[in-house]
């Protein structure tokens, strides 16, 4: 496992917090939705349990009602009861009796049918099938007791269904006023609860009725303070139902741990599950990224430091690298042997360089133009021509100053003088007129060319073309011209020697003429090819013909260069 | 490939060795039996059955549907035991085995079963009481090995008697009673002191059992036992409907007569009631104070008898309707002899409903109150033998002894093969059969002026035919005297 040390530049923790970025997303939206899932289920099981529960409310409102008819409907008269024929009234006391015993048998859920005799202020009762006799006896003293008192009215039928509470049971009592007394009966409310109870449903903690207001039945639940019946209820889910023949609701607590066992099982398992994949998802991932990123990226970061600064052998490529990465080191490869050709070309343009420069140097110094001038100042002097000394040496002065003091470029006036100045100091040595004419526009004398430009193709002309000539003009034109890419200073020098000859020609108008070197024309043109080739990067070119009427002609295109070495286009 | 291949064979072979045990399954007779329960039907009853049926498909091949029923009324007429026998008999129910006095059912001959099936139960019952059993007639049922004596005692509560320093040494009659009920009425003004074993019942019903002929109101005279008399005519019953007249007056007697059918242990069990009549035998006292929820003395009032009607009040018979009377037989006989069986009817499943203590007797469940138990059986005298069963913690260790040497003890009647031949008195025996149903539970239980309504209960008897029905029953009855029948 890699050293876990975050840095926000490292790729392995960059590409952890994306996996955390979409993992932690993933779990929140797991946990949203089982959330989501859970309150669904409460509302379908609160649906659910209420629809049950409606079913029992409907069977209890049955049950009631029937209650309720047969009370209604019961023919009994206890003055009978009172005869002074005490077999008589015996046998009416038993057949009542055995009547009602029998009739109860019809409603197994009422507890017990009773009869109060006014004259004796007595409850007589009857209970039915299996039911603890000692619970119906103590009922029984609670409702003689208030049917005893004066309100008796009021707790009669039409009223209905009300209640009554005797030791920890609480009741629901039905009764009418019949000849002599009372007749009705009781449920016990845990009876009516009965076929809920055994109804197998899990989680049911509590079943009890509430009367009309909100008061439950219940001795754990019947206080009226709202803030402890809300905190007595509170751990219970809670599902209830209007009855239709009594003011009461019937109301289920439910254990909500039962009721939500299946789905709260459910989703405990799908979120360890969740929680576990993820992590699990992380780990592999984790894993993944180690052994198919990382690794081979520090091993590429080795293998890149482990290059030597002078080695043009390839990096080693390993094999069974993922393809992006065998494509980096390709790549790598590629540009190792790319950097190493191009050392080679910047290596090979510097020597040309070095020796372009070193060929200006020889142009500049030419020593033996020098003992040329001083052989001619000293005929001169051995002559007494000492005016033409002055001049030989002051036109060698002004030659020295040029060639010395300057390097790549000069301004086109610079070049003009200069050539004019080597021209008149070859007229004073050669004792020949040479006619040297310019036609330059003032605006143009600024603009800046290679040193020697000019001069050396004025020289070319003094050399070639005055073998056979008594008298040598030399014409140079200045202009700017427009050319697709932007304005060009178009320089020309002819001469009315007798031109080139077709197969010199040639040779100066072939781009590869230093392979011409060392001929007749050749370091002097090679040289100006050569400066123009690095000073302008290929965009000036020079180009020889012959003019029409006679004469060599150069011209050379040079992009526009102001001083201090601006360059228009 | 050949995995799958022995996967599947693999399957086939335990598909194969599972069919063979699947089959093997066997389908258990079953037999639908009645257990009685009073006063409420125990929760855990299914839990019980379900260990019974684990011993019967041990010991006899069969499974028990155990169909649980209510006793707060005793075996004598009451519209809820007819609702509750309806409703149990239309939910398709057919009892194979039946209870003779609870239960209508036809049932079928025994001696073959017996003899074939029932060598325990011969045992059990002896040869003496198997004869006394075939003297009434055919054998169709089998008396109980415990409760086949008839006696009769009262139960009082024991803190009572204690409070007023009240002795029970002398009291052997009801005439005794008087004077204690007297003192406790003072100081329990609103305590009943008396009543029947149900607030239906008669308080006689238990002395009755001595009579030669129950039904028709026929009994021997006091004075002349070769002479026949009206029962309800003789000065005994006089004498007794006189002083239950007396304590009505007094008013001794609960409210709730004769309204409803309430178990009279359960009136002493919510603190109404002093006393009740009852049965009288060895671990009597016991018995009631488990049902009264008390401690209870019971007295006897009569000496133990074998009569005709005490030999059939709860006999065990084998319905005509039962389809494998062989396993009904073999039941019926692990009901007579097997303990584990009969501890499992009368007290529960070991742990669960009672532990057993080191002397081997059946103890509460530590920390459980008897409500709280799931199953508690307050009916085991209708079982056919108690006594193959453990002993309660609180009962004599030697009661079954005792029960044995009380049955020994009682007398059996002189009169048990004396049947009387009714035929062309159907008329008269109905009619005075109605009369005395209108008349006896008032005079038995003092609610009816004996005085007014025991004359005209008589007259009205007499009016109905009963002088002649009782020379033809005298004439029967001299015959049977001369045949030999009266040693």
């Amino acid at each position: 496992m890699p050293e876990l040390k975050f840095s926000k530049h490292s790729l392995r923790d960059k590409m952890l917090a994306w996996a955390l970025l979409f993992i932690l997303p993933i779990l929140a939206m797991i946990g949203y939705t089982g959330i989501q899932a859970s309150r669904a289920y409460e509302q379908q099981m609160h649906d659910s349990m209420t629809q049950i529960l409606r079913q029992y409310a409907a069977e209890i409102d049955s049950v009631l009602s029937e209650a309720r008819r047969y009370v209604v409907n019961k023919q009994i008269n206890l003055r009978e009861w009172e005869s002074a024929d005490e077999l008589r009234r015996l046998q009416a006391i038993s057949e009542a009796g055995q009547a009602i015993s029998e009739e109860l048998s019809l409603h197994t859920q009422v507890d017990a049918a009773f009869v109060f005799s006014e004259s004796q202020s007595r409850i007589n009762f009857i209970q039915n099938y299996n039911r603890p006799y000692p619970e119906s006896r103590q009922a029984a003293a609670v409702l003689q007791e208030q049917l005893s008192g004066r309100s008796r009215d009021l707790l009669l039928y039409p009223q209905g269904f009300l209640h009554f509470t005797a030791g920890d049971h609480t009741y629901l009592y039905v009764a009418r006023d019949i000849p002599g007394g009372v007749f009705g009966c009781w449920f016990d409310v845990e009876t009516l609860f009965v076929p809920l109870k055994g109804s197998g449903l899990d989680g049911i903690e509590k079943i009890m009725l509430a009367d009309r207001g909100g008061v439950y039945l219940d001795k754990d639940f019947s206080t009226r303070s709202t803030k402890r019946l809300q905190q007595a209820l509170r751990p219970y889910f809670l599902t209830s139902e209007q009855l239709s023949t009594i003011p009461y609701r019937l109301t289920v607590l439910w254990n909500p741990n039962v009721v939500y066992a299946p789905v709260r099982t459910w989703l405990m398992r799908s979120g360890y599950f969740s929680i576990v994949f993820a992590f699990l998802l992380f780990i592999a991932y984790m894993v993944i990224l180690q052994f198919s990123l990382v690794r081979p990226l520090n091993r590429l970061a080795g293998a890149i430091g482990s290059i030597e600064p002078d080695s043009r052998k390839p990096i080693a490529i390993p094999r069974h690298e993922p393809t992006e990465i065998l494509n980096v080191y390709t790549a790598l490869n590629s540009m190792i042997s790319e950097i190493d050709e191009l050392k080679i070309r910047v290596y090979e343009e510097r020597l040309v360089k070095q020796n372009t420069q070193m060929q200006l140097f020889q142009l500049q110094i030419r020593p033996h133009f020098f003992l040329n001038a001083l052989n001619t100042v000293i005929s001169f002097a051995r002559a007494g021509n000492y005016e033409q000394v002055r001049r030989m040496a002051q036109y060698l002065a002004r030659h020295c100053r040029y060639v010395l003091y300057n390097n790549w470029f000069v301004t086109l006036q610079d070049e003009l003088e200069y050539t004019q100045n080597y021209v008149k100091m070859l007229s004073l040595q050669r004792e020949t007129d040479i006619a040297y004419d310019i036609s330059v526009q003032d605006r143009l004398l600024d603009l800046e060319i290679p040193i020697l430009s000019l001069q050396i193709f004025v020289e070319n002309s003094l050399k070639y073309a005055n073998i056979q000539q008594e008298a040598l003009a030399i014409h140079v034109d200045a202009e700017r011209q427009t050319v697709p890419n932007g304005e060009l200073l178009h320089l020309s020098i002819r001469d009315t020697g007798a031109g080139f000859d077709p197969q010199t020609l040639a040779v100066l108008n072939d781009p590869k003429i230093e392979e011409h070197y060392g001929r007749d024309h050749g370091i002097g043109i090679a040289n100006i090819r050569q400066r123009l080739k690095i000073l302008y990067e290929g965009r000036a070119d020079v180009a020889f013909s012959n003019s029409p009427d006679g004469g060599a002609r150069v011209e050379l295109f040079l992009p526009i260069r102001h001083q201090k070495g601006g360059e228009d286009g | 490939m050949k995995l799958s291949i022995r996967l599947l064979s693999l399957a086939a072979l335990c598909a194969l060795l599972c069919v063979p045990w699947a089959a093997a399954e066997p389908i258990y007779a079953t037999l639908t039996v009645p257990i009685y329960f009073e006063p409420t039907i125990p929760s855990d009853i299914g839990l019980v059955n379900e260990a019974l049926n684990r011993i019967t498909r041990r010991k006899i091949g069969a499974e028990i549907r155990l169909i649980p029923l209510l006793n707060t009324i005793g075996p004598s007429a009451d519209p809820r035991r007819a609702a509750e026998m309806r409703i149990v008999r239309e939910s398709g129910v057919s009892f194979d085995i039946v209870i003779k006095g609870y239960m209508q059912d036809e049932t079928v001959l025994l001696d073959s079963l017996l003899a074939e099936y029932g060598q325990g139960i011969q045992e059990a019952l002896g040869e003496d009481l198997l004869d006394m059993a075939r003297s009434s007639g055919p054998l169709h049922s089998l008396p109980a090995v415990s409760d086949h004596v008839a006696s009769a005692g009262i139960a009082l509560r024991s803190d009572i008697l204690r409070k007023y320093n009240l002795s029970t040494e002398n009291i052997h009659s009801l005439e005794d009673l008087d004077s204690i009920f007297q003192t406790v009425s003072e100081g329990e003004p609103d305590m009943s002191m008396v009543c029947g074993q149900r607030t239906s019942g008669s308080f006689l019903y238990r002395l009755k059992y001595t009579m030669v002929l129950p039904n028709h109101a026929i009994d021997r005279s006091a004075e002349n036992p070769q002479v026949l008399t009206n029962y309800y005519a003789t000065q005994s019953y006089s004498d007794a409907v006189h002083l239950f007249r007396k304590w009505f007056l007094k008013g001794y007697l609960p409210d709730q007569l004769p309204f409803g059918s309430v178990n009279a242990a359960q009136l002493v069990r919510s603190g109404e009631l002093f006393s009740y009549f009852c049965a009288y035998k060895p671990g009597i006292e016991f018995e009631e104070s488990v049902n009264s929820g008390t401690d209870m003395t019971v007295i006897q009032l009569m000496q133990p008898a074998i009569t005709s009607r005490s030999l059939s009040l709860h006999n065990w018979g084998i319905s005509v309707s039962c389809r494998n009377p062989g396993k009904a037989m073999q039941f019926l006989n692990l009901l007579y002899t097997d303990q584990e069986t009969v501890d499992l009817l009368m007290h529960g499943i070991e742990g669960t409903h009672y532990v057993r203590n080191e002397d081997g007797s059946i103890g509460r469940p530590a920390g459980e109150t008897a409500d709280e138990i799931g199953y508690v059986n307050n009916v085991t005298w209708i079982l056919p033998n108690q006594t193959v069963s453990s002993v309660c913690q609180g009962m004599d260790p030697d009661v079954w002894e005792q029960t044995a040497a009380f049955n020994r003890a009682a007398r059996p009647a002189d009169t048990l093969d004396f049947r009387f031949d009714d035929t062309g008195f159907s008329r008269e025996a109905s009619e005075i059969a109605s009369i005395a149903a209108r008349y006896t539970y008032g005079l038995e239980t003092g609610q009816l002026d004996p005085d007014v309504y025991l004359p005209q209960m008589i007259r009205e008897m007499d009016d109905a035919g009963f002088g002649e029905m009782l020379s033809a029953a005298q004439t029967q009855f001299d015959q049977w005297r001369m045949g030999g029948g009266q040693e």
